[in-house]
């Protein structure tokens, strides 16, 4: 069973002067419980407007949406942490938003995440004294704690160096090799694309349909992946496709 | 103290110009006495200026804390409709824009002489900076933030207590500020109308011919305003030692 099936679905903005921009139109798909879904294109295509309706932080405006996931949860651009509230705090934001009271049990599970994202010594730190990796590694914790079953993620590393990036990318791949969980996941890197995802959906150029492409790596992935002659040839691929299908 | 120093140096290099000026006699003494003639005014009468700067305190401060508890409460109120912030915020602004030297005689009429009119007029100047600033404070907040509530089912009563009012710290303490300056302004003019504390000694040495008093009155008031200026930033310290709110040069 799909965990999200969309059908003919069309994003259309009405500027103040009532002109009307459309982002996409007729775009039909479907996303498949434990995939690792990527979209990829350029700047400004709606890969992040067609992210926040597949997790009901938008509307669409037309089309049909049907979402069977039980608990979705997002890790956006910024990390968006509560600059007063610890580390462990903002871990335990969504239980206090769910549950309003945290148990004893709550922090445990919040410092096991912590210590997931190798941020167990740094609990007590708030935000301001975290680096941009470690603050994106928080938001990731913080996006798991409700356990969800489908996580969105609109390009979280896009404003990190390139060490901590490619960190953390191998860290989102053990999640998904590792747990249950379903990923629908936004760049406009290729390489990033190609590396985490099973699935990658390719914004037509007239944004009227989005282009599949499935990956041809194993399932186990490892830094070393990056390395192989099997990643460069996915990644030339890849970058075909966008090139004919998303920019010309 | 090492921040304070420079004031501490200018306040000693005034005193000596303005001692200066007074004993060559650029300006008469009954214009203008000697900072040590002001100083000898306490000494003549220690418990008339105690019991007056002990009024002054009692209506500042009761001026000030209700300024503070009423106008964050209507900030929160008007925030949360925009209804009520039409209706009522003009009025607001209309204590505001109204001198309140105009002011103070109505309120001599509605509460009589003595500390109710002095405490409603330190409340009425000192409103309005808590309120407009707690009101700037609470919708300015970062909408991005605001998203990662919602996209976990925050309420507004939780985006409230979670994110608006902690967002608005900073901009609430800055009104506090000023309305802890504007609140001793109040009551000073209240006072003036009602009689009492330092506004009623000022204006009896007035009618005396008693600068020196004048002055060590001006002197205690603007002590009063530091010393309660100074108790906001301390809070503000205190809060900020606890939590990282606002950034520590803002106070």
């Amino acid at each position: 069973m799909a965990l999200i099936h969309a059908e003919n679905l069309g994003k259309v903005f009405e500027s103040r002067r009532n002109r009307e921009t459309t982002v996409f139109k007729n775009f039909n798909l479907q996303l498949e419980p434990r995939e690792f879904v990527t979209l990829l294109g350029p700047s400004g295509c709606g890969k992040s407007t067609l992210l926040r309706i597949l997790g009901g932080l938008e509307k669409a405006s037309e089309g049909s949406l049907e979402r069977k996931f039980q608990s979705g949860s997002f890790v956006f651009q910024e990390p968006r942490l509560l600059p007063w509230k610890t580390c462990l705090e903002n871990v335990l934001l969504p239980l206090e938003i769910k549950n309003s009271k945290v148990s004893q049990a709550d922090h445990g599970k919040a410092k096991e995440l912590l210590k997931l994202m190798k941020l167990e010594k740094f609990e007590s730190h708030f935000p301001a004294e975290l680096s941009g990796g470690m603050k994106m590694r928080n938001a990731l914790a913080r996006s798991l704690i409700l356990n969800p079953d489908f996580l969105l993620l609109d390009e979280p590393f896009s404003a990190l160096d390139e060490t901590t990036r490619l960190f953390l990318q191998v860290e989102i791949r053990n999640l998904f090799e590792t747990k249950p969980w379903t990923f629908c996941f936004v760049t406009h890197s290729i390489e990033e694309a190609c590396f985490l995802s099973s699935r990658i959906l390719i914004f037509s150029k007239d944004r009227n349909q989005l282009i599949e492409h499935k990956s041809n790596l194993p399932n186990k992935r490892k830094e070393s992946l990056r390395d192989e002659l099997a990643f460069f040839e996915e990644v030339k691929k890849v970058r075909h496709l966008f090139q004919t299908e998303a920019l010309s | 103290m090492k921040k304070s120093w420079p004031s501490l140096l200018a306040f000693v290099l005034i005193l000596l110009v303005w001692h200066f000026i007074v004993s060559s006699g650029l300006i008469p003494s009954f214009l203008l006495p000697a900072p040590g003639q002001v100083f000898h005014s306490f000494s003549e009468m220690p418990e008339d200026f105690a019991m007056a700067f002990q009024s002054t305190l009692k209506s500042t401060l009761w001026g000030f804390f209700l300024s503070s508890i009423l106008g964050f409460s209507l900030a929160l109120l008007f925030s949360s409709s925009d209804f009520l912030k039409r209706a009522f915020l003009p009025f607001a602004v209309f204590f505001q824009t109204v001198p309140i030297v105009a002011i103070a005689p109505l309120l001599v009429i509605w509460f009589g002489f003595g500390e109710s009119t002095v405490r409603a007029s330190a409340l009425i100047v000192s409103i309005f900076p808590v309120l407009a600033n707690s009101l700037v404070g609470l919708s300015n907040f970062d909408a991005g933030l605001k998203e990662l509530l919602n996209s976990y089912g925050a309420s507004h009563r939780q985006i409230l207590l979670k994110l608006q009012i902690p967002s608005s710290l900073p901009a609430v303490f800055s009104g506090l500020q000023v309305a802890a300056g504007l609140a001793v302004i109040g009551a000073l003019v209240g006072e003036f109308v009602a009689g009492g504390g330092l506004g009623g000694l000022i204006d009896s040495a007035r009618t005396q011919q008693r600068v020196d008093i004048v002055f060590a009155a001006l002197f205690l008031s603007s002590v009063l305003g530091l010393g309660l200026t100074g108790l906001v930033r301390g809070a503000a310290q205190m809060i900020l030692r606890w939590r990282p709110f606002f950034s520590k040069d803002l106070f």
